[in-house]
């Protein structure tokens, strides 16, 4: 390549098993680009999971036709990025309220983590859903 | 995400390896309250092979500390790697989920 862009893209059903999926690239992806710090791959990494998994399971509560998911994964040398689009029933999300819940509460963190994790987190509504995530290397 | 668990006189030692996401957590508190149903409410969480931890993963360690203590017991954690230490800072945790050098000392005060 020697653009120092590493790249990789995934096609798949809106499931759990999905998420276990990009989960496995972004590791290798991250392995092979050269100098990523441990602290910028763990959180690109949960902030990656967190959208993934609210993705696919909110597409479940629509019950009917099964929803189909793009993950497109990128390393450059300035930032960590990802990119989903999914084809689900569209529905809103209120992004800018998401805030951690009481430290005992069992769910309710992971937009507020994502939020937390990255530099910048998008979600826009056009025929389904699209959902960009950056954190900048540190 | 495999998970070992195993029981001794006075605690027992709930081991996660690999990955601590959605598609593991249901296990996790299966396995915890399992342990605390069959009178066993002081558990250790020992993650030294947990490589990574998410919501989910966190969403069941704070129901499985609720119900410890409900029952009497307590959840602690041990082990955790820098990367699940880091996760638990983030999101303020760190303070409601001790992690602990060693099982050995989680319950180390008695």
């Amino acid at each position: 390549m020697g653009d120092g862009i590493s790249r990789v893209s995934l096609t798949g059903t809106a499931e759990l098993t999905f998420v276990d999926q990009v989960l496995d690239a972004l590791e290798r992806l991250c392995r092979a680009a050269d100098g990523i710090s441990e602290e910028d791959r763990t959180f690109f990494s949960l902030a990656v999971s967190e959208i993934a998994t609210n993705i696919v399971t909110h597409s479940g509560c629509e019950g009917d036709a099964e929803v189909t998911v793009i993950a497109d994964l990128t390393v450059d040398d300035a930032a960590l990025s990802a990119r989903f689009q999914d084809d689900a029933a569209p529905v809103a999300v209120a992004l800018e309220e998401a805030e951690l819940p009481d430290e005992l509460a069992e769910s309710g963190r992971g937009l507020a983590i994502a939020k937390m994790a990255l530099d910048q987190l998008s979600h826009e509504v056009n025929n389904g859903h699209i959902w960009t995530l950056v954190r900048k290397r540190r | 995400m495999n998970l070992n668990v195993t029981t001794h006189t006075r605690h027992a030692v709930v081991r996660p390896e690999g990955r601590l996401t959605a598609s593991g957590a249901p296990r996790l508190k299966q396995a915890i309250k399992k342990l605390i149903d069959e009178g066993s409410p002081r558990i250790v969480v020992d993650l030294a092979q947990t490589e990574f931890i998410d919501s989910s993963g966190l969403g069941a360690l704070i129901g499985g500390l609720k119900a410890a203590r409900l029952a009497e017991g307590d959840l602690r954690l041990a082990a955790a790697s820098e990367s699940v230490k880091s996760i638990l800072r983030l999101t303020s945790l760190d303070r409601v989920l001790r992690d602990h050098p060693t099982v050995e000392a989680a319950f180390g005060d008695g």
